[in-house]
């Protein structure tokens, strides 16, 4: 089956839904067959946790990597991976030249890997999720590598984060002022979850009240910004609705605006490591995509 | 494959030098975070078996076959512990472990640096929520107790 060329928002689904069976009870093959029965044509993989002997991989398991990605119709989309920079005790910030390290050999890996979008976490250095300190050197370092090796490196604007904060503001400014395609946006569609437990406890950042971080009309004006999304979701009902974030006006906004890129799921609710639960789930989510987008 | 659990039941047995002495035992265990680390995130407590307490200076790690003090990993930031590799944990114990149940607890943990000290208190004061992390937060917070229950043969 070819996969056929929609341009705006595609299915995908991100490997780290089935952390909980990761090893124990599922493969990488077991994963991508779960994939292609839901018609998802999209994959991303957490380098630190998908790739055997990450950071080098072996001929071999490159191999397989590429069979599995012909054999299941699936596009390498968005290689996570992370700047770790509370690398070594006492150290809250790891400095630019370690950190440059670690990103140049996760760019050229993702390339060699087939994929052109990293979801590049920086660590960050308080509760609600400020960047580190030197993360504009670090992101100006690699991006001559990037464009060589045509990767886009996008930091995850993830719950508590708001699509109005200071945060995302200086990532767009950033990709204003450098004129860059090889920096951008992931957005995770957490930052708009409006339903609530009832005895959830304080989360910095998050609005007390109820509300959510973000609106998705917020989403407008970022979308020439954005190269990839998760599709967070925490519970999908037996009627295929989401029951915490509002995803027929997120996917709108997506397609009123010509968005195209992928939707890659990421479930976030309980259950992970009971057989066959997230692939269920998986499953619900992918039939309210696909009856929201029309295909 | 792997057991679910993190201290894994294969690889529980005690360990024995040239002349058949037992000088020690050794058990496997997996990291059930959904990433692996580099050696330097990892956080290393006591061992303990039936209320017996081995320190972390009493345990080597043995990761993709290359034996490290808990130390030494400290000191790795390129070396990388993959999520499916069970790493086997050595103890030094003349004797060894004696024959039946025993009841083991592993102190483990592991740093990260995306989000806030994982396990590390809330502070209740929300003017403390923008500040800088304090760095001793990330000492030895990220340690959780593992338990099992295992036989020896």
């Amino acid at each position: 089956m070819a996969t056929p060329a929609i341009k705006g928002p595609k299915r995908g689904v991100s490997i780290y839904s089935y952390s909980g069976e990761w090893g124990v009870t599922m493969n990488l093959e077991d994963c991508f067959k779960d994939i292609y029965d839901m018609g998802a044509t999209g994959v991303e993989i957490l380098a630190n946790g998908h790739i055997d002997n990450y950071p080098q991989p072996t001929n071999e398991w490159m191999d397989n990597w590429f069979r599995l990605c012909t054999k299941y119709n699936i596009t390498p989309v968005e290689y996570g991976h992370w700047v770790t920079s509370r690398l070594y005790r006492g150290i809250m910030e790891l400095n630019t030249e370690e950190s440059l390290r670690m990103l140049k050999q996760d760019i050229i890996l993702a390339h060699r890997l087939g994929f052109t979008v990293l979801r590049t976490k920086l660590g960050v250095i308080d509760w609600i999720l400020t960047p580190v300190r030197n993360w504009r050197e670090i992101i100006l370092g690699a991006l001559d590598l990037a464009e060589r090796y045509n990767v886009c490196m996008c930091p995850e604007i993830h719950q508590p984060t708001a699509l109005s904060s200071k945060m995302v503001a200086d990532y767009v400014e950033f990709i204003d002022k450098y004129q860059t395609k090889n920096f951008g946006l992931n957005i995770d569609f957490g930052t708009f979850q409006n339903v609530w437990s009832k005895d959830r406890p304080p989360i910095p950042g998050v609005p007390e009240d109820g509300s959510p971080c973000s609106y998705p009309h917020e989403l407008r004006a970022l979308l020439p910004y954005i190269h990839a999304c998760h599709a967070k979701f925490n519970n999908m009902s037996e009627d295929f609705q989401e029951t915490t974030i509002p995803y027929p006006e997120i996917i709108k906004e997506f397609v009123d605006g010509g968005w195209d890129g992928y939707f890659l799921s990421e479930y976030e609710g309980p259950h992970k490591d009971e057989p066959g639960f997230v692939s269920e789930q998986l499953k619900r989510q992918h039939v309210m995509m696909k009856r929201i987008l029309g295909y | 494959m792997l057991e679910r659990q993190n201290i894994q039941t294969r690889g529980f047995h005690n360990v024995y030098d040239e002349d058949g002495n037992a000088i020690g035992f050794q058990l496997c265990f997996r990291s059930t975070y959904y990433k692996g680390v580099w050696l330097s995130q990892v956080r290393v407590g006591d061992l303990i078996v039936d209320g017996e307490v081995f320190s972390r200076e009493d345990q080597t790690w043995i990761i993709n076959d290359v034996e490290y003090t808990p130390d030494e990993m400290e000191k790795l930031g390129t070396i990388h512990w993959h999520i499916l590799d069970v790493a086997t944990i050595v103890v030094k114990k003349p004797g060894g472990l004696s024959q039946g149940y025993h009841d083991v607890t592993v102190n483990f943990g592991t740093v990260s640096s995306y989000g806030p000290a994982r396990f590390a208190p809330q502070p209740k004061d929300k003017s403390e929520w923008d500040k800088p992390f304090p760095i001793e937060v990330f000492s030895m917070l990220a340690v959780r107790e593992y338990h099992n229950r295992m036989i020896i043969v």
